[in-house]
């Protein structure tokens, strides 16, 4: 007897076992646009960090799933707007950092703190009554500010940041966030896939040995596998119609690597002395990260396309002892040196990206792939708008 | 008085074309290669030890590693240690009589460079390169063989540019920089700013803040 089955039937009974996400989630314009409403317009979204905004007028623009924001520091503190203005929606900051007011440059409208016109030069020309101009603002959205990190939010209701990440968990990114130095490398670049590729990649810690063999595997320490081999967690949680909270797709995570000594360490306040890898998972965007607290990186992976993403990588160390200290070449260094490993992966899900173009066959997820399986469900639930009544 | 020696200090290919650009100069050359930890800091104990600063005149010899800064620390290390600096300009390169230059400057073979030029000290042109009237090349910055620079250009302190890159006329490039691809070209050319990095890796650019 042959243990041959022919391959449809055996690959498509054991996939629906193991499987939560279709390929056209990652491709299909329809998914995008609900992402764009549900996730990205209506959730914390990481958008800076706050040393870029240290003085009044000082502001970063850049888009969130394709809208064009800007984050300013007013008398108010740190605001956040849509950066369009409200006449001809031109952009009101064209850089992408700087200092400068809320002025539009097309027609010199200018703005205050909440967004509330403060001139308009040629008024008569525009002939708007009192009760026009009183409501003629910059779209205000919704700020937090954790450690260093700050996140915006687009819901007119914000819910509390603390429904979306927990109290543990924004207390310790927090602590993280704050060791930061602030000579900070950065850059923004294209690549040819949905995002949700890239975040459920850093979950997936088991493609280092096939993808980084001679980057990133070799810092590893390996754990070996368990004497018994536990019983199987993935049919039953996808059978159960479990759904999680959006809590608990947020998480932090420490593994060890092998002890090193950086020369620039004596040069840093490091985080802490362990010789671990630092992983923070911000859901739904972001790996905030950190090899063994003497320098930190900080990916996130910002929708522009269903197969498009606009990849924002900042690298930095811990705090400098001596700000004269200049980290410059360091940094180069150490940025295109992430930028070569996350081409290595790029290799892969551009590649990855293509098959889910052109085919519907279901993946399947083995047991460790838990947490990737769990924003699956999230989505299906949240994003999808499955199971509601 | 005593004929000085030329010594070529540094590390890696720089080395040998100096000495090669030297050679076709007719002078006598030494090549000292430095010991390096991590190629970054030179020890210059040998060399302190084995030539008296009075007695010779020193070329530093080094790529643009680390955003030209080991190049940078490298000169005034040997500054500091007394030795005097000095230019090689291979003869088949062509400076216009204006051009006003600092020290240990390399123009290699078949180089332009045009008039009222400033190159200031340390800077390397590779090859081939052409320099446009009236532009100014900070100290320790590279061009890279083949680079043309058009009129009115400025490069900062510390730049490197790509091998074979065309700058167009009125130009801005900041200090420690790296631009080793074609920048994107649309409307007015805006200023890059220091510490700013274009390459195949990042076609849209990275930039190192200091906040």
């Amino acid at each position: 007897m042959s243990l041959m089955k022919p391959l449809d039937t055996c690959d498509e009974e054991q996939s629906r076992s193991r499987h939560a996400l279709d390929a056209e989630h990652y491709c299909s314009n329809d998914s995008f646009r609900r992402e764009q409403r549900e996730l990205f317009g209506k959730r914390w979204i990481f958008a800076g960090f706050s040393g870029f905004l240290k003085e009044k007028n000082q502001f970063v623009a850049r888009e969130i799933a394709g809208r064009a924001i800007v984050l300013q520091r007013t008398g108010l503190g740190i605001e956040a707007f849509l950066n369009e203005c409200p006449h001809r929606l031109s952009k009101i900051q064209v850089e992408s950092c700087g200092k400068r007011p809320l002025i539009c440059p097309y027609h010199g409208w200018s703005f205050a703190e909440r967004g509330a016109l403060a001139g308009l030069p040629n008024e008569w020309l525009y002939n708007f009554s009192e009760d026009e101009k009183s409501r003629l603002c910059l779209r205000k959205l919704g700020v937090q500010v954790v450690g260093q990190l700050v996140f915006v939010n687009f819901s007119r209701h914000p819910e509390p940041i603390e429904k979306q990440f927990s109290s543990d968990f924004l207390e310790s990114l927090a602590e993280f966030s704050s060791c930061l130095d602030d000579q900070i490398a950065y850059a923004c670049f294209p690549v040819a896939y949905n995002w949700k590729l890239n975040i459920e990649n850093v979950k997936d810690f088991n493609h280092v040995p096939f993808v980084h063999p001679r980057t990133f595997y070799p810092e590893m320490i390996k754990s070996p596998p368990p004497v018994e081999r536990p019983s199987p967690i993935m049919p039953g949680l996808l059978a159960s119609g479990f759904v999680p909270e959006i809590a608990d797709l947020s998480y932090r995570t420490k593994a060890s690597i092998q002890p090193r000594r950086m020369w620039f360490e004596p040069l840093i306040e490091r985080f802490g002395s362990e010789d671990v890898y630092y992983n923070y998972f911000i859901y739904p965007n972001v790996n905030f990260c950190s090899v063994r607290g003497d320098h930190f990186l900080l990916q996130q992976y910002d929708p522009s396309g269903p197969g498009e993403t606009k990849y924002h990588l900042w690298m930095m160390t811990a705090r400098r002892k001596d700000k004269r200290t200049d980290f410059t070449a360091l940094l180069r260094s150490l940025i295109s040196g992430e930028r070569y490993v996350i081409e290595e992966d790029a290799v892969y899900l551009n590649a990855l990206q293509a098959n889910l173009e052109t085919t519907a066959t279901p993946m399947v997820h083995g047991d460790y792939e838990v947490p990737l399986v769990n924003q699956h469900l999230w989505y299906r639930a949240h994003v999808l708008g499955e199971g509601r009544e | 008085m005593t004929a000085q020696r030329l010594l070529v200090v540094g590390d890696g290919s720089s080395l040998d074309t100096a000495c090669r650009v030297a050679n076709s100069l007719g002078l006598a050359v030494e090549s000292v290669s430095l010991p390096s930890g991590d190629r970054f800091n030179f020890d210059l104990s040998g060399l302190i030890a084995s030539f008296s600063p009075g007695d010779c005149e020193v070329f530093v010899a080094l790529d643009e590693r680390a955003v030209n800064f080991a190049r940078n620390k490298l000169l005034a290390d040997i500054g500091l240690a007394g030795y005097r600096l000095t230019n090689l300009i291979s003869p088949s390169a062509a400076l216009a009589p204006d051009v006003k230059v600092g020290r240990n400057l390399m123009v290699e073979d078949r180089a332009t460079v045009g008039d009222k030029v400033t190159l200031g000290t340390g800077t390397w042109i590779g090859p081939n390169v052409v320099v446009g009237n009236n532009c100014r090349i900070g100290g320790a910055a590279t061009l890279m063989g083949g680079v043309v620079l058009g009129r009115d250009v400025e490069i900062g302190r510390g730049t490197t540019i790509g091998t074979g890159l065309v700058l167009a006329d009125g130009a801005r490039i900041g200090r420690h920089c790296e631009i080793l691809v074609p920048l994107p070209q649309s409307g007015f050319a805006k200023p890059i700013p220091d510490t700013y990095f274009v390459d195949s890796y990042f076609p849209w650019g990275a930039q190192v803040f200091r906040l």
